[in-house]
């Protein structure tokens, strides 16, 4: 386990091996980090998924809960990273080196 | 509160008024140069607020200038390597390095909330400048593919460093009543 596997508000990190496996019907969601942006800005995800982040800017990026209650550390191209949803409310997150960049995930039953 | 300004101004008018600048007679390994010295140059500035400054916003915009600029440095060090050339020192870097100087001189005199005035708005003010110069005259001259990607890459990113000098600026100054 790194230093990335922390808690991110309402998302609580998992192997993602596992948790891919633990489960049918979970969906795979990718997310991207390009030009400074999270995209797409908002996701709607069901309890279960995986949602992963993918930094593609030569420069790193977090993935920081905007109540401060969960953070990626840094993310860099080489490293994506990953969690599980739990059921709960909209994870608003931002990235703590670029202030102008935020996003919302929203966990809900499918 | 006095807020002094004279010499960001004229380091983004003496940046504007380099005659290279809207010449593009810069082939692409001066045009990296040009990169890498105003980036090393943003460094410098960064370096000068963790010394200087107490503010939380100025510190932590000064080490994103680090990380990123360090970042963006590496990326076309590597691309050097890969395409077996080195960049090129040449007029409009050294025009650059010798206003950073009187920049920096200036900006070192400077404690608390002038020193986060004077940095805030030099750092909107640069990165206009040299995002401006990468947009219209660096990028459209490009002739290696490669490289031309690498500056586009490097744009998105200073352009998210002038929107978040943007807000420092009114940070500081909201501060600074
Ligand atoms: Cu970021």
């Amino acid at each position: 386990m790194t230093r990335r596997v922390r808690i991110v508000a309402a998302l609580a990190l998992a192997g993602v091996a596992t948790a891919c496996a633990r489960e049918s019907g979970v969906v795979h969601h990718r997310l991207e980090i390009a030009d400074l942006v999270f995209r797409p800005e908002e996701a709607v995800v069901a309890p279960g998924d995986t949602v992963t982040w993918i930094n593609r800017d030569l420069v790193p990026h977090t993935v920081t809960a905007a109540d401060e209650s969960g953070d990626s550390g840094a993310l860099t191209g080489a490293a994506p990273f990953s969690c599980v949803a739990q059921p709960g409310d909209s994870v608003r997150y931002v990235c703590r080196y670029h202030p102008t960049m935020s996003g919302v995930l929203v966990v809900a039953a499918r | 509160m006095k807020i002094p300004t004279p010499a960001v101004l004229g380091t983004a008018l003496v940046l504007t008024a380099t005659p290279a600048l809207g010449q593009s007679e810069l082939n692409d390994l001066e045009m990296a140069h040009v990169a890498v010295t105003a980036s090393n140059i943003d460094i410098a500035y960064a370096h000068l607020a963790l010394a200087f400054s107490e503010s939380p916003a100025v510190r932590e915009f000064a080490e994103t200038m680090i990380r990123d600029h360090a970042a963006v440095n590496g990326e076309v060090a590597a691309l050097a390597g890969r395409l077996g050339v080195e960049a090129q020192d040449n007029a409009m870097s050294r025009q650059l390095a010798a206003d950073a100087r009187a920049v920096k001189d200036e900006m070192s005199r400077l404690r608390g909330a002038d020193f986060d005035a004077f940095y805030a708005r030099n750092e909107l003010a640069y990165h206009r400048t040299v995002n401006g110069a990468v947009a219209e005259a660096f990028i459209p001259n490009i002739e290696n593919a490669e490289v031309r990607e690498a500056f586009r890459q490097a744009l998105s990113i200073f352009r998210g460093h002038e929107r978040h000098a943007e807000r420092l600026v009114e940070q500081v100054e909201r501060m600074g009543r």
